[in-house]
Order: C-alpha cells, then sequence, then structure tokens
C-alpha cells in the first residue's frame, strides 16, 4: 500500500515525541497548536484556503477534528517551467516578500539557497534522513517512468513532449479510450441549443502554451492543481502536497506534474507518496530542509526590521513564499482582500 | 411580444465536472462494503462555489489575455455523506461553496453502463426539476434547480472509472436576449456592492435583490425567493423593475453560469417575469487585478401565453474532452492501486 520510505516515515512520525513549547523562532518549527493557530490566520487572510478534516480513519489526535490539513482547490498554472524560464530559472529570481505592515524585503536566489540546501547540506552532514531522502528519489525515477509509460499506452498525448512538432495529433480512432467514451455515449442526443456557450475545443487546436483557447480566443483553460497543507509530525513543519489536472480537467501524471516543479527541486525533493489524511498519492514536497529554510526566511525578515514582531500565525504566509520557489508557475494568492 | 429582435441571444457558460479523487476512493469503498451488486439510484452532493478569479491576466508577448477558468461544480468523498454526518467531513468543499443535489447511478459492468436508458434517467431528474418549479418548492428550496445526474462504472481492478455529468437546463420558452451586459460597478455604489457581499452569504444560491431608488438613500439589500410578494409585487419605488441575483460559478466576462437557465424559467412560470436584471455574484482577489468580475445583466424573456403543462425539452450532459456527448474516463490506477503503489517502492 505504501511505499517503504513512507511506511518508515510513519513509523518515525508516531514515536516523535510531539512539540510543546515554541521554537519557530530559533529553529523555523512549529508544534501542532502553531499550525493551527498559523492555519487560521492563513484561512482569515486568504479566503482561498480552507480547512479539511480528511477521512476520519486518518485523524490525527494531536489536531482538531475539523482542521486535519489546509486545501485550496483550482490553482491555475498557466505555462510549464521551463517555458517559464527567463530570469527566475538564470539566477534563483528575485521574490518581494512583504511584511505585515508593508515593508518589503527581497529575498534573492530563493532557488539557489533551498538548492545548495538540499546538495551541499546533504554531502555535508549525510544521516539517516538523508539516506531515506536520497532512497525516496530512487522511488520517484521509477514512479516517473512508469507513470510515463502507462500514459502513453492509454490516453490522448496532453503533455508538451508528447505533441507531435507540428501541432498535430494523431487520429483519436488510435486511442483506445477514446473509442470506448465514443462507443459508451451512443444512443444519446440532444437537441440543437443555441443558449449553450460553445466550450472546450479539442486538443488539436492546442496553444503553444499548453492553454487552450475557449469559444473566445482571449479566454484559456489552463492546467489547475489543488494544493494542501498537512503538519508534518517528525519533521515539525508543514508540508506540501500537489494534485494536478489538465486542461480537460484529467489527472496530470507525475511526469506532468514534474514540469510544473522547479529544475532544482523536482525528482529531488519532490517525491510521490500517499496523503497522510486522504486514500490518494500525491507529488509532495518533502519535508525535511522545510525547518532550515523557514529559520533563514524568518532570520531576514528579523534582521531587515530589527524593531518588528514576527507572530507565528504569520508562518504559514511565509512558508507558501517559499512553496512558490518550488512552484513558479503556480498562481496560488496571498492576497488579503476580496471584491465582488 | 415586445422583445427586440436585434438583442442578441443570451448563452450560458455550461458547467464542467470536477471529480476530486476522495469522490472516486469514497465510490469504491461504497460500492464495496455497501452497494456490492446494488444499482440503485443513489442521492449525492454536490458543490460549486461563486467564480474565484485569483490571477486576472496573463501577459504573452506584447498581449495581456484575460484567463477564466472553468466554471466547476465539484465532487468529493464528502458528496456521499447524508445530512446528519456532513460535519465528519467539513470543509471538504472548499469555503463559500453552494450544494446542488444530485442523483448517481454506478452500474456494475461497461456493458450495463452501455445499455442504461441514459436519456430516459436524464428526463427523470429534468421532470424533477419542472415539478419543483411549477409546485413552488424551488421558491422554498432554489438548490432544487441545480438538481444534476452523474453516471459511473468503477472498474475497481483496474482504478479506473467511467463517468458522464448531467447538468439539466429546461430550454427557454423562446430564446432569452441580452439588452446589457456591464460591470456591477458601472451600476452599483460601492456601498451597494459591499452590501451584496455580505448579503449574498447569508441568503444562498439565488435570492432577489431589493435597491432603493432615492439617491440619498443608498442602500441595497439581499432577500431569499420566499419574500417576493414583499421586495417586489409591494416595491414602492415606483419603477417596477425585477431585480435578482445568483452564485455564478462562471468567470465570463459576457456571460452568466449554467445555473441561470432553471432560475429563469422559475421566473416566468412562476411570476410571469418578462423583463430581469440579473447580478452573477462573483468573487475577485482584489490586488490581483483590477476588474470585478460580477456583472449585471438586462434581460428580456419572452413569456409563453399559456404555462406548458410537460416538461419543456431539457439539455445539459456534460461533453468530453473531446468536446463529444460521450463518458470521461479517469485513470487512477497509479495514484490509488496498492500494486501499482507498491511497484514503486524501493
Amino acid at each position: 500500500m505504501t511505499t517503504f520510505q513512507s511506511l518508515f516515515h510513519s513509523a518515525r512520525e508516531y514515536l516523535n515525541p510531539l512539540l510543546k513549547s515554541s521554537k519557530f523562532k530559533e529553529t523555523g518549527v512549529l508544534t501542532p497548536e502553531e499550525f493551527v493557530l498559523a492555519g487560521d490566520f492563513l484561512v482569515y487572510k486568504c479566503p482561498t484556503w480552507s480547512w479539511a478534516s480528511g477521512d476520519p480513519a486518518k485523524r490525527r489526535e494531536y489536531l482538531p477534528a475539523e482542521k486535519q490539513y489546509l486545501i485550496t482547490r483550482n490553482v491555475p498554472c498557466l505555462q510549464r517551467v521551463k517555458e517559464y524560464g527567463g530570469a527566475g530559472e538564470q539566477d534563483g529570481g528575485e521574490m518581494d516578500v512583504e511584511g505585515e505592515s508593508g515593508d518589503s524585503w527581497i529575498a534573492t536566489h530563493k532557488n539557489r539557497q533551498a538548492k545548495g540546501d538540499t546538495e551541499e547540506g546533504t554531502i555535508a552532514d549525510m544521516d539517516e534522513e538523508e539516506e531515506v531522502h536520497l532512497g525516496s528519489r530512487d522511488g520517484v525515477a521509477t514512479v516517473t517512468s512508469k507513470l510515463h509509460a502507462a500514459h502513453i499506452g492509454n490516453d490522448a498525448p496532453n503533455s508538451e513532449e508528447d505533441a507531435p512538432p507540428d501541432g498535430e495529433i494523431p487520429d483519436m480512432a488510435d486511442i483506445p479510450d477514446m473509442d470506448e467514451e465514443d462507443a459508451l455515449g451512443e444512443g444519446v442526443e440532444e437537441v440543437e441549443d443555441p443558449a449553450a456557450l460553445p466550450g472546450h475545443i479539442p486538443a488539436s487546436k492546442r496553444e503553444p502554451a499548453g492553454a487552450l483557447a475557449s469559444g473566445n480566443d482571449k479566454i484559456l483553460r489552463t492546467r489547475t492543481y489543488d494544493v494542501s497543507i498537512t503538519y508534518d509530525k517528525y519533521y515539525q513543519t508543514p508540508r506540501v502536497w500537489l494534485f494536478g489536472y489538465d486542461e480537460h480537467r484529467r489527472p496530470l501524471t507525475a511526469t506532468q506534474i514534474f514540469e510544473d516543479i522547479s529544475q532544482d527541486h523536482a525528482q529531488k525533493t519532490v517525491t510521490i507518496e500517499p496523503h497522510p489524511h486522504e486514500h490518494v498519492s500525491m507529488a509532495s514536497i518533502h519535508p525535511c530542509k522545510h525547518a532550515n529554510v523557514m529559520k533563514k526566511i524568518i532570520d531576514r525578515l528579523l534582521e531587515s526590521d530589527s524593531g518588528k514582531e514576527l507572530r507565528v500565525d504569520q508562518y504559514l504566509l511565509l512558508f507558501l513564499k517559499f512553496v512558490a520557489s518550488v512552484l513558479p508557475t503556480v498562481e496560488y494568492d496571498y492576497t488579503t482582500s476580496m471584491d465582488v | 411580444m415586445s422583445t427586440p429582435d436585434h438583442h442578441p441571444i443570451l448563452q450560458f457558460d455550461p458547467l464542467s465536472s470536477a471529480v476530486d479523487p476522495t469522490f472516486w476512493h469514497a465510490l469504491s469503498r461504497n460500492k464495496i462494503e455497501v452497494y456490492r451488486l446494488d444499482d440503485a439510484a443513489r442521492a449525492i452532493t454536490g458543490y460549486y462555489a461563486p467564480y474565484h478569479a485569483a490571477s486576472g491576466h496573463q501577459q504573452r508577448g506584447a498581449v495581456s489575455q484575460l484567463v477564466v477558468g472553468a466554471a466547476r461544480l465539484a465532487v468529493t468523498a464528502q458528496s456521499f455523506d447524508s445530512e446528519d454526518d456532513s460535519n465528519s467531513r467539513k470543509g471538504m468543499n472548499g469555503g463559500g461553496g453552494v450544494v446542488a443535489p444530485g442523483v448517481l447511478y454506478n452500474t456494475n459492468t461497461i456493458e450495463e453502463f452501455k445499455k442504461l436508458d441514459k436519456s430516459a434517467v436524464f428526463a427523470q431528474v429534468a421532470d424533477r426539476i419542472w415539478e419543483s418549479i411549477t409546485s413552488g418548492a424551488a421558491v422554498a428550496d432554489p438548490t432544487l434547480l441545480t438538481r444534476f445526474i452523474l453516471l459511473t462504472f468503477a472498474d475497481l481492478k483496474k482504478y479506473k472509472f467511467w463517468y458522464w455529468f448531467g447538468f439539466p437546463a429546461l430550454l427557454p420558452f423562446a430564446p432569452v436576449r441580452v439588452r446589457a451586459v456591464r460591470p456591477v460597478r458601472e451600476v452599483w455604489s460601492a456601498r451597494q456592492v459591499e452590501a451584496l457581499r455580505t448579503g449574498v452569504r447569508g441568503v444562498g444560491p439565488f435570492f432577489l435583490v431589493k435597491v432603493a431608488s432615492a439617491d440619498d438613500d443608498d442602500t441595497l439589500s439581499v432577500r431569499g425567493l420566499g419574500e417576493w410578494d414583499e421586495v417586489v409585487r409591494h416595491d414602492e419605488s415606483g419603477d417596477g423593475g425585477v431585480t435578482v441575483g445568483f452564485v455564478d460559478p462562471s468567470g465570463q466576462p459576457a456571460h452568466p453560469g449554467w445555473p441561470l437557465r432553471n432560475f429563469l424559467i422559475l421566473l416566468q412560470t412562476r411570476w410571469k417575469v418578462d423583463a430581469v436584471r440579473v447580478v452573477c455574484y462573483r468573487e475577485t482577489l482584489s490586488s490581483t487585478t483590477t476588474t470585478p468580475t460580477s456583472i449585471v445583466l438586462d434581460l428580456t424573456l419572452p413569456t409563453p401565453s399559456t404555462t406548458p403543462t410537460t416538461t419543456p425539452k431539457c439539455v445539459g450532459w456534460e461533453k468530453n474532452s473531446m468536446a463529444k456527448l460521450s463518458p470521461r474516463s479517469a485513470d487512477l490506477g497509479p495514484l490509488m492501486d496498492p500494486r501499482q503503489l507498491a511497484d514503486t517502492a524501493v
């Protein structure tokens, strides 16, 4: 049911005592209570996020029943990382991170910083954790090749690599699923309905960036992600999970998801593992370096404005800035005001 | 009939199904532990929310393109919960969600899925929607207007799922024409828009809007459909206009979402409305886009001389990824199958 490293991880998570006192400024870690506080603040500030209870059978006792994890759905992802390219990938990018009072600081070379952590850090203090981590990389490679093979076999091409260069797609009659779908729809007809807005157009009219033009050629259908944040008891940090959909709302394969993850992280710190609160495997950013990265972000924030008080409930807003460096083209918002 | 033909026919943005992976797991579990070989129709719940623009425009070269996501109706593991235990998975439907009642037909085999008289079960749902309109049940519970159908076949050996959603919309008696489409802020003041936003939260998916006409009394209130007589019939503002609204899952800048269709039929059938102002309620995060997305439509509704006694024709099967009237398939094997997952272990 689960991979070896995730079984091992859950055993260690079980044995690890709960963090009782706040250490977030010193070490970048969170207690479960602080995770709930920070989650409440995120939901308050960013109404696209909400608490979820998950499957009752997978409930963690140290979190409230209705606040097991955080989720935001249908987050648009407009383009692939390699198309995004440019400054972001060349120099690690600069991100303007706004403080609560509107004062801002610049987190430069976020990607490099995180990359340094994963690579140099791994070599410097190789220990039990890191061996598990390395093992998981091999696991990802297996998943990736497996999913990729499965994907070619039974579905329409929907990643850029699969699409023939001239933008054409193979005859749909060659693809078994499409034949089956057609056969299953036999006998259903509808009267003409001029009041229906023409919807999606076939994938053969694919836009270069992988987004589909709709009835209006300025309106695009894009990949979307459901993003959730769980509390990882072993690492005492939040952990991010991704479930992706293509332009037609079909689940993305691991290969396709890796197209949306910065090259510094894809297949290194991102793995496919069972979600702790649901019965599905998802892509997840491995949390082993989260505390270090968060500690650095917190230190910088405190240095840049020594008089400033950083509250623990702001942790997840900062954490999402870090996650943005791993998923540069996934456009979830950190905004705080609502309009209609 | 006073409808000028030069006004365009109003077009509605169809709903797109959004099936959460947790729905497939819950369906599989129910099939094994509860339904077994019983393929009777089951009540389920769908969810939609006001369209939520998180990012306004995408810069591609010199051209800034408006990015609009699909108008989604979602099903999750929570969709199977009855009223009694819906709190056990609270929050799964996301914030600000509206519920839509659905009926699930899960067949035991792919052959049964193929043989199922789909037009007949679709017509049954259409009949129930029409009945709720003519009986007035939809006035008390407007969610009955968005009743939907879902046909499924779950191949539990391969974790492969065949599914087909239908979002039945009764066809209008004659085409609805649109006289004007305007952003909400061109119609109402900032205070009124704020009153709309807070009012919608407490009232539900379809509502009446009462606007004070005096300039110095810049107010707006959101009322339930049950207050029709007070809000519309005894309206003392004197302009005789009817203003309604609905929670709109569409983000199309010039088109309303699909749920408005049956609501317009209700307005025509129940109250003989022949002209109406409709606010399509959507939400925008104001710091990511400068253009709020809620729109106001001025519509003419050609009213039939006599109310039909039978259910009007109905459309609304969801098209598949190739834009055909066919089911969709989802292969969750790589993400749910214990054997496939075990293969990836080191």
